[in-house]
């Protein structure tokens, strides 16, 4: 019944988005409305939640600021929508929120059915492992014959399964119910490690009486690409939203911070002049202003400073950038050319 | 004379007896009603100091919890201290669990919307107000609070995402509760029509809204209606929450009008129509004064599960107070706070909930007190 009810909207969905095929870009959409409108997470440590004001902060807020930055040149032109997660792509299609920014996994089966498109990855979560440091443990091989706090039914019991198994390592699973009860079980001196996605694994290490007593271990052994969604077929919108993340990363490899934005408009690198807009005309070309990728940086600065904000070592939960750095440091962020 | 021995009977006391309440309480007095009440047989000890062995246990240490070694002050994690509550994060985020995040120049709006909601409310229900007021009220205050909070007329609108905390729950509850009551009345008398076919639409409507959750057609406001309308047209999500609120609560309702309709004597009826009245002045003047006040009690109980029910928008993305307050705690410096949140949520839904009933049991003894 539940899958019929799904394929139904989803359907439906794909139906109505089909539709809007011939109706004006959301570019244009967003600009005439003079107000961009962000699905985000009703909560989520470092990711989105509210200050003591009521104000957005985290990582996924930062990019729906930047996006909002780009496009009028002022950063606090953007409504916060909370989302959940059964909700989030339908009010997508039905043109409730504008982009979606809310820690969602890039897979083949949501972009391709269910009438949104994926922009470019965010942030690279995973399935990790976390374990108390006075193991001494570094890495999962080390692990061989641990007993792993895991939930059941979900796929992080079958991806650690599968990760074990591979490499002929053994392991007992205490299946405790819920990511909170886990944690307890672990703390308890039940389980050697837990597990979870690292983010999930970061808030849930900060929760903890001794944050600094416990390490994830740095192997992701499930692929979680998170990152905004759009609505299918509104090709310039998407490439706004792909093309401001993709400066924001782009600024931090050229080494422009939300402090030097303004010397930097008199450097004559010719990378750095393409995307602060002093040459060419990439911003035009997107039906935007020169100025957007300036714009975007001067409010929420680029990728590493977003990041050590809210995430990293500025921040409370001290989540080690691994993946999440430049490919010229050892990550995976590779912003294509901007010329 | 009948009425005090019908509670004679019951009671197997004088009604004199028990409302004799100002005789000065005597150590013996005390010694003999703990005696019978908390000694009287072997079991009943029992029973007693297996109770207050338990509130000895547990008592001190949750007030210890909850008071002594908690934390009230500070402005950081760092200054909770370990193994009590830790307030902090509350206090902090207070104004944000009562405005939401609406505009800080515009919170006197949401100030008025409380003062209006809450504080003339019992003002109308003095004697000296005529009940055509009261009417006039319940109809009145969902438009007002719709100006105050969502904008419109000479109010400056403000966005629907703009509101939350308090200040949402408050409004979802009220006017809910307020629209509702109109909606039941109508199905209530609908229900019992002479008309075949209003009486079929009315049964079938009760019947299928009743037997389906809330949530369900909260699901459906949130995801199927929306795909149903043309591309560009969408109904604001405030809306479509607040429908499914009116029409659904307002089944209850109708139930519990109906059955206070069919407790009114039917000599009454016979009786107004007799003298000339028709239907509308029969139901306006006879039937639904006295149904109304026969369905308080009932009618509270259902306010108050509508009020708790506001919570289940959160899966509609809104967040009301539950969801402020959870909100928050998924902030990083206070993660790992699981009981705060969840107490201060019991505490305040406690608090609003018990307020609403005491006042519904003053409304009974009035309404009593004015039948003799």
């Amino acid at each position: 019944m539940k899958k019929l009810i799904a394929t139904a909207i989803i359907g439906a969905g794909v139906l109505s988005a089909s539709a809007s095929v011939y109706a004006a870009d959301k570019l244009e959409e967003v600009k005439a409305r003079g107000v961009m409108k962000c699905g985000i997470h009703p909560g989520k440590a470092g990711f989105s939640t509210p200050d003591t004001k009521g104000n957005w902060t985290g990582l996924d807020v930062e990019l729906c600021k930047a996006v909002a930055a780009a496009v009028f040149g002022d950063a606090s032109k953007v409504e916060f929508i909370t989302m959940n997660s059964r909700n989030r792509l339908t009010a997508l299609v039905t043109d409730e929120i504008d982009m979606l920014a809310r820690s969602t996994t890039f897979t083949a089966t949501r972009d391709g059915l269910n009438g949104v498109d994926v922009t470019t990855p965010w942030f690279y979560d995973g399935q990790a492992l976390m374990v108390k440091k006075e193991l001494g443990v570094n890495s999962i091989e080390e692990l061989d014959g641990a007993t792993i706090c895991t939930y059941p039914g979900t796929t992080s019991e079958k991806n650690i399964n599968d990760y074990f198994e591979s490499r002929g390592l053994s392991y007992k699973a205490l299946i405790v119910e819920g990511s909170a009860e886990s944690t307890a079980a672990y703390l308890a001196n039940r389980c050697d490690a837990v597990t979870n996605d690292a983010s999930a694994l970061a808030a849930d290490r900060q929760g903890m009486p001794d944050p600094s007593a416990n390490v994830i271990l740095p192997e992701r052994i499930s692929k979680e690409p998170l990152g905004a969604y759009v609505k299918q077929g509104n090709d310039e919108w998407r490439q706004v939203v792909t093309w401001t993340a993709m400066a924001l990363i782009e600024a931090e490899e050229q080494g422009i911070t939300q402090s030097n934005v303004d010397e930097k408009l008199k450097s004559t690198k010719p990378d750095v002049m393409r995307l602060l807009g002093t040459e060419g005309s990439l911003g035009k070309n997107f039906g935007l202003d020169d100025k957007w990728a300036y714009n975007a940086i001067k409010a929420v600065g680029n990728y590493g400073e977003i990041f050590d904000r809210n995430l990293g070592k500025d921040s409370a939960l001290k989540f080690d950038r691994g993946l999440n750095n430049l490919y010229t440091k050892g990550g995976l962020l590779y912003a294509y050319p901007f010329r | 004379m009948n009425h005090q021995a019908s509670i004679e009977k019951i009671t197997g006391k004088p009604i004199e007896a028990r409302a004799k309440k100002s005789t000065p309480l005597s150590f013996s007095r005390v010694v003999v009603w703990i005696k019978r009440n908390l000694f009287n047989t072997w079991l009943d000890s029992l029973v007693t100091l297996a109770i207050i062995a338990l509130l000895c246990l547990l008592l001190p240490k949750a007030l210890d919890w909850l008071f002594f070694s908690a934390t009230f002050s500070g402005t950081s994690r760092a200054d909770c201290a370990p193994g009590a509550a830790c307030w902090i994060p509350i206090r902090q985020y207070m104004d944000y669990y009562i405005y939401g995040p609406f505009p800080e120049s515009e919170q006197w709006r949401v100030n008025s919307a409380f003062a209006v909601g809450l504080f003339v409310f019992p003002l109308l229900f003095s004697q000296r107000i005529p009940q055509k007021w009261i009417v006039v009220y319940i109809l009145v205050l969902p438009v007002v609070l719709w100006l105050l909070l969502k904008g419109g007329f000479i109010f400056e609108d403000i966005s629907t995402s703009a509101l939350g905390g308090l200040t949402l729950t408050f409004f979802l509850g009220i006017i809910a509760m307020c629209l509702s009551l109109p909606v039941a009345i109508l199905l209530a008398l609908g229900r019992r029509s002479q008309l075949p076919i209003l009486r079929w639409a009315c049964i079938g409507y009760i019947e299928i809204i009743r037997s389906v959750p809330v949530i369900t057609f909260l699901f459906m406001a949130s995801l199927v209606l929306q795909l149903f309308l043309p591309s560009g047209v969408s109904i604001d999500v405030l809306f479509r929450v607040l429908f499914v609120l009116i029409f659904v609560s307002a089944v209850y309702k109708a139930e519990i009008i109906r059955g206070a309709i069919q407790a009114v004597p039917k000599g009454q009826i016979e009786a107004s129509y007799a003298m000339g009245c028709g239907y509308w002045k029969t139901m306006a003047y006879v039937v639904m004064p006295q149904a109304l006040r026969n369905s308080v009690p009932a009618l509270i109980t259902n306010f108050i599960g509508l009020f708790k029910e506001t919570t289940l928008v959160m899966i509609l993305g809104l967040l009301e107070v539950m969801g402020a307050i959870n909100a928050t705690f998924h902030n990083a410096e206070w993660l790992g706070l699981h009981a705060e949140g969840p107490i201060v949520i019991s505490a305040f839904f406690f608090i609003a909930c018990f307020s609403i009933a005491q006042y519904g049991a003053h409304l009974e003894r009035r309404i009593k007190r004015t039948k003799h």
